[in-house]
């Protein structure tokens, strides 16, 4: 049987304190939010590019080039975190890595659509403006989820579920065949 | 004191485990470094809330070299939760019966 603690306030600080810690000492690896922007900025692109009328060729090449290099991106700053780190975070795959984040869809969403649109009337200088946006866009928001991360490590280390993921990726390659179908 | 767990009690065991609510899983160096403690006696705290449920340990490679991954499970971080609101609870009583 455990007496009672002698300072419960102290020991309640010295574990959130060792939270903190353990979150400041973690970090992205170098290029991290450059990379995840060239991987949006090109997936955006080759979309466009892939649903414009001025492409020739298999359209679904490029579409699925795009998506190939984003994931191919995400799965190496992903492998790279862990090994600077000895550490995963599930926060960072979903919400920063993968877009779920609100500020993340946003960026992707506007900046895909504008792409796609623009692609669609030729406007090519506003097709790579577009991508570049919403890839700039969406590097932004994974940093800002890293910020709120280190600040509140508790309430954001836990990203979504494999089943939500699954979902969400299941969702974005139905919408994209669907776009090559009825485009 | 009701929720109180003997398990959780050590503040080095408490200190660890809300580490790991910071992540979803850390290899057993980084836990150590964060710690602050040496190789056995985190090994000893681990395998204590290993045995109990609260933590879940794995075996991988990471650059060529064995490792152990921890991470808190359900039952550990409802263990986490009840302990800390005990805890809580505890300084509020205690402030009550120190203010007028």
């Amino acid at each position: 049987m455990s007496a009672l603690p002698s300072d419960p306030a102290g020991q309640l600080a010295a574990a959130e304190s060792a939270r903190q810690r353990l979150a400041a000492s973690l970090g992205t690896p170098a290029w991290f939010h450059t990379w995840l922007g060239v991987a949006t900025t090109v997936q955006i692109g080759a979309v466009a590019y892939g649903l414009s009328d001025d492409a020739s060729g298999p359209r679904l090449v490029a579409v699925a080039l795009g998506a190939l290099f984003f994931a191919v991106v995400v799965a190496v700053l992903w492998l790279r975190f862990r090994r600077l780190n000895g550490a995963r975070v599930g926060g960072l795959f979903s919400k920063a890595l993968m877009g779920t984040s609100n500020r993340a869809a946003l960026a992707e969403t506007a900046g895909l659509g504008v792409a796609v649109w623009a692609g669609l009337v030729g406007l090519w200088w506003l097709v790579a403006l577009a991508s570049v946006s919403g890839g700039v866009g969406y590097a932004v928001s994974a940093r800002l989820w890293w910020r709120d991360y280190q600040r509140d490590p508790a309430s954001h280390a836990h990203g979504d579920s494999r089943g939500m993921l699954a979902v969400v990726g299941l969702a974005t390659v139905a919408g994209l065949v669907a776009l090559l179908v009825l485009g | 004191m009701t929720g109180i767990d003997p398990l959780i009690h050590p503040p080095a065991r408490l200190q660890l485990m809300t580490m790991l609510t910071a992540v979803s899983e850390v290899e057993f160096v980084t836990l150590r470094e964060a710690l602050g403690v040496s190789d056995s006696v985190l090994s000893k705290h681990v395998s204590a809330l290993a045995r109990a449920g609260y933590v879940a340990m794995r075996k991988g490679v990471l650059d060529g070299r064995r490792t152990t991954w921890v991470k808190l499970t359900k039952s550990g971080g409802r263990a986490l939760r009840a302990h800390t609101s005990a805890l809580r609870a505890l300084i509020e009583a205690v402030d009550e019966r120190l203010l007028p």
